[in-house]
């Protein structure tokens, strides 16, 4: 492959991409994406190959892996295009018939079909699964088109055209003044105008420039930058050249979790292509710029993804915040001027330079433009990545796109934002949802996380969990985030254990002061988020842990007592199956008895009873 | 030069000073657990924090680190700033309830004793790095780090093995202030066992590093002064020939 050296030459190589391709044939495209390879995808995609051979249908269908379209639960997933037919669950044992019925007779395998849980109807096409319907795929959505290790599948979707853009029709002022009336915020947390980022670091005096994306994705559950850079590197790719060029930077860092060797892998496989095809490197497409990205992976600390951290670890040192009153576009890596923008942020800028700040700042509200992909989790049924414009409701996203509550519970709170971000009440669930809002709630965006959690939740031990999470991560630099987050998750322990005082409430709300004005970074400065929204929302939990000692959630080990209800139990024995305590007796067909000295309170009998005739008190 | 508030008075400070510089030359007292003029600010104790008012916006920061600028308006003494410094001493004083400093600290911030509902440990090493930023920054030796990180975090030789860097010069020793890294120079560091006795001479022993350093006399006095790995690491460090007759005389000897 020749080095490309300019726009024409770039366009005229999609016109040949796309006249190979045969739109009309039948194309399969198997997630190949982290969560389905969980789901055991490699052995679907190993049938697929051999009986495609065996059938000799490789003249005839086209067979892709792409990245991860959201929908991990569901996985293996199989879409099948033009159509767009959706298949889920797919195991080796389907191969046959997919080919025999779909690609040969145009068929439907109806077993292989998305249902409906709440109507039973199944569905045919991707995008009218309610999972993915009312979502804005912005950026999600070329990642079930394209194979992420094929550069020529990111040019046959458009890819590359805004960098050419950018390039050859404007000028780097240009490039910042559009990506500020975007209206573009960053994505990794802070939600700060990456416009305004962009620019001082511009201006800002010294040289060289850095240019990082941050891919340090190390919430809880959150795998929204990994699905981005596994499933459409180039994407990320292409808005860091773009930075580059209006920035004036010619380092770039792409800083990865060494927990994400997919996103690792498809990366440095995308550099190196783009390296191939003239997008990176010298001269890029004859436009004079030099650009070249580094892949550093990650020190393996969920502190690492904070600025200077990121910094000190991609510089060799210990993955450890400082103080930053002066700004990393003044002095960042190296103590050099560095824009560092996280992966959603950077997947976002082609996107602005194709279609133009005016569109791009239509979607979303008055202060948050664009989508935000958000990782959809908990006691909901359907869960995945949610990409959704700016502005939508919690209602929407829990009871449209995530299907309601499991089991038709009541909900009782949205945890967002990650560890460190907070718990917001039934309240909120119209709250049109952006960087603010979530902000002024008590809560914040971070990076997309999104926890429901039901009625059978303790709120007192979701704040403990998350505690005991951040004071693992702590990297023990400063006192307040140390110390504090010890003695703060000590006092939830107590509350929990039955062992709360009067006038806890009171020291945790000082206490939390003390590290959101004293610690050295964002880690610790958050970290009192899931106290202070649990206390400010469910007060009067922790006032009934501490004053009766009674945990409404049933969850708190020493406050709660399993006992069955001999009206409702049926004597089938399901209980005392699932109790590894031996502690449910009783003949069958007869109420059951559990013995308290001997429960060890796991829970077990009451998920596997039918008849609810387990009680927690 | 600048101008900008302390205290609510006027104050002028070169470019790059820290506030906390400036308060000090203005006779306003801050305290501190981690900063030592010797060294590079380090702002992680948070002992010294004081509030800035920038146009509307009002924050806490450490003033060890934060560098003056024009117009600021500081407080060392706001009610916040105080938040954060009696917060975190109350902290200390639980984790360390037997260390002279964090004692008389709280005691001038007026926390009598640990808050009762604090679990009181009973630790010496108060992580202000001091130890490790001299041996980094003063010595060059980089002998000792921090390990492990959070509530586990703590100064360490690598792998918790005699430290192989170390020259024993002892600048941890007295730059420490809580005095928990012990030295100790004996007359001769050899080992007695049964059926004999090794001898090794003069050595220098840092307890806390795992370091059994060899001595080497004073070439008039004769009496044992410094460490040979430490006149091999000034020979090194100099750049140029350094004679060996100016390394091996004692201060007192050289006058």
């Amino acid at each position: 492959m020749e080095k490309l050296t300019s726009a024409a030459q770039l366009e005229s190589l999609r016109k040949e991409i796309l006249q190979k391709r045969k739109s009309n044939q039948p194309c399969i495209t198997i997630c190949a994406g982290t969560g389905c390879l969980a789901c055991g995808c490699e052995k679907v995609v190993d049938g697929f190959k051999k009986e495609i051979e065996k059938q000799k249908l490789q003249d005839r269908v086209t067979l892709r892996l792409t990245g991860c379209p959201g929908f991990c639960e569901r996985g293996p997933l199989v879409v099948i295009f033009p159509k767009g037919i959706f298949y889920q669950q797919v195991t080796p044992e389907d191969i046959t018939e997919i080919l025999e019925k779909t690609i040969a007779k145009d068929e439907i395998v109806e077993r292989l079909l998305y249902q409906d849980p709440k109507n039973k109807e199944k569905i045919l096409i991707e995008d009218d699964v309610p999972f993915y319907k009312k979502q804005m795929r912005l950026l999600l959505g070329n990642n079930s088109k394209i194979d992420p290790c094929n550069i020529d599948d990111y040019l046959a979707v458009g890819g590359y055209a805004a960098l050419s853009k950018a390039l050859f029709k404007m000028k780097p002022g240009e490039i910042v003044a559009e990506v500020k009336k975007s209206g573009l915020r960053g994505r990794g947390g802070g939600g700060f105008p990456t416009g305004a980022k962009w620019e001082s670091c511009r201006k800002a005096e010294g040289n060289p420039k850095y240019l990082i994306c941050n891919a340090d994705e190390g919430d809880p559950g959150a795998f929204m930058d990994r699905s981005l850079l596994e499933g459409n590197p180039h994407s990320v790719i292409e808005g860091m050249i773009i930075g580059a060029f209006a920035i004036g930077s010619h380092d770039g860092y792409i800083y990865v979790r060494n927990e994400y060797p997919l996103a690792v892998k498809n990366a440095a496989t995308a550099i190196e292509q783009a390296e191939q095809y003239g997008f990176l490197g010298k001269n890029i497409l004859g436009s004079g710029l030099d650009f070249e990205i580094k892949i550093n992976r990650g020190g393996g600390s969920f502190v690492c993804g904070e600025s200077s951290a990121l910094f000190a670890s991609i510089e060799g040192r210990i993955g450890e915040p400082r103080d930053k009153y002066i700004h990393a576009t003044d002095k960042g890596l190296w103590d050099k001027p560095t824009t560092l923008n996280n992966v959603e942020t950077w997947a976002n800028v082609p996107l602005i330079i194709n279609k133009g700040a005016d569109w791009y700042s239509k979607i979303g509200t008055e202060g948050s433009k664009g989508t935000k992909i958000f990782s959809l989790v908990g006691k909901i049924n359907n869960t995945g990545l949610v990409e959704v414009p700016m502005g939508i409701t919690f209602r929407e996203i829990i009871y449209e796109i995530g299907g309601g509550i499991l089991k038709d519970r009541k909900f009782k709170a949205v945890q967002t934002g990650g560890p460190s971000g907070g718990c917001l009440s039934e309240k909120f669930l119209d709250l049109p949802i952006d960087f603010d809002a979530l902000t002024e709630a008590g809560s914040m965006m971070g990076s997309g996380g999104m926890i429901v959690m039901d009625d059978r939740t303790c709120m007192v031990d979701v704040a403990r969990y998350f505690l005991a999470f951040l004071e693992e991560e702590s990297c023990g630099k400063c006192t307040p985030c140390r110390e504090g987050l010890k003695k703060m998750k000590a006092i939830l322990e107590a509350i929990c254990g039955g062992r709360g005082k009067k006038g806890d409430i009171e020291l945790l709300e000082r206490l939390s002061q003390v590290l959101i004005d004293g610690a050295i970074c964002g880690l610790g400065n958050t970290a009192p988020n899931p106290i202070l929204t649990t206390i400010r929302y469910f007060r009067d939990e922790y006032e009934a842990h501490i004053d009766q000692k009674k945990c409404t959630g049933g969850v708190c080990k020493a406050l709660i007592k399993y006992s069955i209800d001999p009206e409702k139990c049926t004597g089938c024995g399901a209980c005392l199956k699932a109790c590894a305590a031996e502690a449910v007796t009783g003949e069958q067909k007869k109420p059951h008895v559990i013995d308290p000295k001997k429960c060890i309170k796991c829970g077990a009998c009451y998920e596997a009873c039918k008849f609810d005739a387990v009680v927690v008190s | 030069m600048i101008t900008f508030t302390l205290n609510g008075k006027k104050v002028e400070a070169e470019n790059g000073a820290t506030v906390l510089e400036v308060a000090r030359e203005q006779g306003i007292d801050i305290p501190t657990l981690c900063h030592h003029e010797d060294l590079l600010p380090y702002g992680v104790c948070r002992v010294c924090v004081v509030e800035i008012t920038k146009g509307k916006r009002k924050r806490v920061v450490a003033s060890c680190t934060y560098p003056a600028e024009e117009g600021l308006v500081v407080d060392t003494n706001s009610e916040r700033a105080l938040n954060v410094r009696k917060g975190v001493t109350e902290l200390l004083l639980a984790r360390h309830p037997n260390v002279k400093v964090i004692k008389e600290l709280a005691a001038k911030l007026g926390i009598a004793e640990p808050n009762p509902r604090f679990s009181v440990e009973n630790d010496y090493c108060i992580l202000c790095g001091m130890c490790v930023r001299a041996c980094r920054e003063i010595v060059g030796a980089h002998a000792i780090n921090f390990a492990e990180r959070g509530v586990t975090r703590r100064v360490s030789s690598p792998f918790s093995e005699a430290a192989g860097d170390c020259i024993a010069c002892g600048t941890c020793v007295y730059i420490c202030p809580t005095k928990i890294i012990t030295m100790q120079d004996v007359a001769d560091g050899g080992a007695v066992y049964p059926g004999g006795r090794d001898s090794l001479g003069p050595r220098r022993i840092i307890h806390t590093w795992k370091v059994n350093a060899e001595m080497v006399p004073c070439r008039v006095c004769k009496r044992p002064f410094t460490t040979q790995a430490k006149i091999e690491f000034m020979q090194k460090r100099a750049q140029v020939p350094v004679p060996i007759e100016e390394l091996t005389i004692c201060p007192t000897c050289k006058g």
